[in-house]
């Protein structure tokens, strides 16, 4: 059993390492993949053969999430160009989108004083869905130019759309819990 | 005797060797084992022709775990050593079987462990030895049927099974001596069988209510794999909730003072039961207690008294399409698993669910086992070149306690499996050297409200002032969907770590020790399993004399000779039939054989004689 750890993300599913990919190439690769290396295809191997897939899936499992979702492709692309994120210090300076964001969290707080209050939060769930999809047609746009520190802005704002969304799921499910 | 038989040369072995592998589906309810045979997936049977074994152990006094129908009959004469849905405790403290409020139809020893004990006949036992003998009843059934040794099992868990349920299971298959190939989601092997049979691509959804559990799982097939988008359920859900629901509206109308009766309560729970079952196909039943109480029970009102379970099975169909990303009309096949689908409301809320018409061709009690039976058959290489392939994830959220009470969540819930996961954390106050790692698992923000699956200490760090230590956690989470954490600091490389074990788990220790007890009953087995291999060595040798004796004894020996091989073959036939060691009966196969060499000798120079007759000599000569 060989398997390359030191492939980056792309590498390993042979893609080109822009933020356009073909969704379907990557499923079929990691299928591919997984065909290989998945601990199912080693059931009767020795201890050490059986960490080392069991690595080399976890690998590749992390691989896929990556590249599959728009803004941890986004952010894994950027680092690979070298530029550093530092979770707990880096955030968006911008005012206005702090400010936005703001309200709509304090919109879903209050949803349970609204008559509908589930599908309060769909309309909030569509709504940031559009700005988020401006959001990342935008960072195409930086990335292909080499703005890193603009793309990287992007990122940030980015991060705060997947923690909305978080939010917005957890409401909805602490009000469905309700419901029962 | 060796020359009595001589088998055609290459013809002694088996032509291709199959190993045997099962699955098997260890219900709240009932429990199944299957096999692929001949190419074909199916449920084994017993004696009887029943594929379903009752998920019940009897234990009396004196006498080895009974399992089964024959321990089920036990159950209205001793009702507290029949011990049923065994499965609603395994995994579980003690203090989660009290907050859960269930009517538990059996009774546990009172003390502070934290392991809960159930009282029986026999002492008390854990709810993991108690599965293992259902397993152990599974695997004797399955030996008995293939006949040979079990080279591996895959177990199948409900997919909303938590961590330290899942290593019960587990616990439970290795005490019952069974290899586990793997643990495997329910309704992933429901969907196995379905997948396979009408080789079906795209999004299907498997709503899977058994006994005690239910599960849904949402699942991409793609190109022969088989991808969990997305599950969900209630570990603590199932038709036994219908029954109970029915047993408590009973009890009020009847005395509710009647609970503290537990053979009142077990005769009314059956009576429930049953009423349930007739409710599939009437619309009303009428309930018997005794001749003085009788009631009439209308599905319009059984469908009242268990909607909410209903309703909540449906919540967690929107929450698991959700998780998954997609939406109803994504799904293009619906498959109904367990026995408590066949509730009429059930399946209507869900065909109205789904807007779709649900399949249900598949038995729904046998189904998970031939879908356990097709991965365990693959994963024993018996079918060399086969692309099926699982990709499952993780039910529940993973995560760590942090300061203030609070959950941070390390590993989402439906992340796929394999999976690690590393977080940094610093230290709190200035000068700490040591560090408390909490492993929670469930979504609640609060520690109170999640699963506590572990902790442990990691010692020794540098003392820094607060903020400037770096500790690195890392959760690993195997195929099986089982948990290991490591933690470090990152500059002095100060290390510990944990394969998770509940806190109210079995310790390794505990396990070891009740492997060593089985496997000295494995020995008592053993001794009674040559001795009968050895009877049967026995017979085919007499069987082998005799007829042969028939054919030439009289030509070939005299007197003397014949009375002698007699005599010995007749203390043979006695020593098998009262020699309690394979010893004794392997002596006299001896004593036997060595009594005829002479005649087995004669025997051979004849045969050669007269094969060449009517040739000559030189014919042989080359």
């Amino acid at each position: 059993m060989e398997f390359n750890f030191s492939r980056n993300y792309f590498e390993l599913f042979e893609l080109e390492e822009q933020f356009h990919i073909d969704r379907d190439i990557l499923a079929d690769r990691y299928q591919n993949l997984q065909s290989q290396f998945h601990p199912d295809r080693f059931i009767d191997a020795n201890d050490h053969d059986k960490r080392l897939v069991m690595q080399a899936t976890t690998f590749i499992n992390e691989a896929h999430k990556t590249l599959k979702e728009e803004s941890s492709r986004a952010r894994y692309l950027l680092e690979l160009r070298g530029v550093p994120f530092n979770s707990e210090k880096d955030t968006t300076q911008d005012m206005d989108f702090l400010m936005s964001q703001m309200s709509l969290r304090e919109q879903i707080d209050e949803v349970d004083s609204q008559e509908n209050p589930l599908e309060c939060l769909d309309e909030l769930a569509r709504k940031s869905k559009i700005e988020k999809s401006q959001l990342v047609e935008n960072y195409q746009t930086q990335f292909n130019t080499q703005q890193w520190g603009e793309a990287k802005e992007i990122v940030l704002k980015l991060q705060f759309f997947a923690r909305l969304q978080q939010q917005i799921n957890q409401k909805q499910e602490a009000l469905e819990d309700q419901l029962l | 005797m060796a020359l009595l038989q001589i088998s055609e040369p290459g013809m002694s072995t088996a032509p291709h060797e199959h190993r045997l592998a099962v699955g098997i589906d260890l219900g709240t309810t009932n429990s199944l084992v299957a096999s692929v045979r001949s190419g074909v997936a199916e449920t084994l049977e017993d004696s009887n022709g029943q594929a379903l074994l009752p998920s019940v152990v009897y234990y009396a006094l004196g006498k080895s775990p009974e399992v089964g129908v024959t321990a089920l009959e036990n159950s209205s004469k001793d009702p507290l050593n029949t011990i049923a849905s065994i499965k609603r405790v395994l995994g579980r403290s003690a203090q989660d079987i009290q907050s859960a409020n269930d009517y538990i139809p059996f009774q546990f020893e009172n003390n502070s462990e934290s392991v809960p004990r159930v009282k029986t006949a026999l002492g008390p036992r854990t709810a993991v030895e108690i599965s293992a003998d259902i397993l152990l009843a599974l695997k004797h059934r399955a030996e008995k049927s293939l006949g040979g040794d079990l080279v591996g099992a895959v177990i199948t868990v409900p997919a909303y099974f938590d961590d330290s349920q899942r290593q019960a299971t587990k616990d439970a298959a290795t005490l019952a001596g069974l290899n586990v190939y793997r643990l495997l989601n329910e309704p992933t092997a429901a969907a196995i069988a379905y997948g396979l049979d009408q080789s079906a691509e795209g999004i299907i959804a498997v709503y899977d209510l058994g006994g005690g559990t239910f599960d849904v799982s949402i699942l991409r097939l793609r190109k022969g794999v088989f991808e969990v988008m997305a599950t969900g359920g209630d570990s603590a859900l199932g038709g036994d909730d219908f029954d109970h629901a029915i047993t408590n509206w009973l009890v009020e109308k009847l005395d509710p003072a009647m609970r503290e009766d537990d053979i009142a309560m077990h005769k009314i729970l059956s009576a429930a039961r049953q009423a349930k079952e007739e409710l599939t196909s009437q619309s009303k039943t009428i309930i018997k207690i005794d001749e003085h109480a009788e009631w009439e029970l209308t599905r319009e009102n059984f469908e009242q008294l268990i909607e909410a379970y209903v309703k909540k099975t449906i919540m967690a169909c929107r929450r698991a399409l959700r998780d998954a990303g997609i939406d109803k009309d994504d799904v293009s096949e619906v498959v109904m698993v367990g026995g408590s689908t066949r509730v009429p409301l059930v399946r209507q809320q869900v065909e109205k669910f789904f807007a779709k018409a649900p399949h249900t061709d598949i038995d729904p009690d046998r189904v998970v086992a031939i879908g356990a039976a097709i991965q365990a058959d693959i994963l024993a290489g018996n079918k060399p070149g086969d692309e099926m392939l699982l990709l499952d994830v993780i039910p529940l959220s993973l995560g760590i306690e942090t300061m203030g009470g609070l959950v941070e969540k390390i590993v989402n819930r439906n992340t796929t499996i394999p999976v690690a996961r590393a977080q940094e954390f610093t230290t709190y106050k200035d000068g700490q050297t040591a560090m408390r790692v909490h492993v929670l698992q469930g979504e609640r923000e609060l520690v109170s409200d999640c699963r506590s699956l572990a902790t442990f200490d990691l010692t020794g760090l540098p003392p820094l002032v607060a903020g400037a230590a770096k500790i690195k956690v890392t959760y690993q989470i195997d195929a099986d969907g089982l948990l290991s954490v490591s933690a470090q600091e990152v500059n002095t490389g100060v290390s510990a770590s944990i394969e998770v074990k509940p806190s109210y788990g079995l310790t390794d220790l505990e396990i070891e020790g009740m492997l060593k007890a089985s496997m000295d009953h494995a020995q008592e087995d053993m001794v009674a399993r040559s001795l009968r291999e050895e009877q049967v060595e026995a017979d085919r040798v007499v069987e082998a004399l005799n007829s042969a004796l028939a054919k030439d004894g009289s030509e070939l020996l005299n007197e003397k000779e014949l009375e002698n091989i007699i005599n010995m073959r007749d203390v043979l036939i006695d020593t098998r039939n009262v020699a309690d060691n394979a010893e004794q009966i392997k002596q006299a196969i001896k004593n036997v054989e060595s009594v005829s060499e002479e005649y087995v000798a004669r025997r051979m120079n004849s045969s050669v004689r007269s094969m060449m007759q009517g040739h000559k000599v030189e014919e042989f000569e080359q």
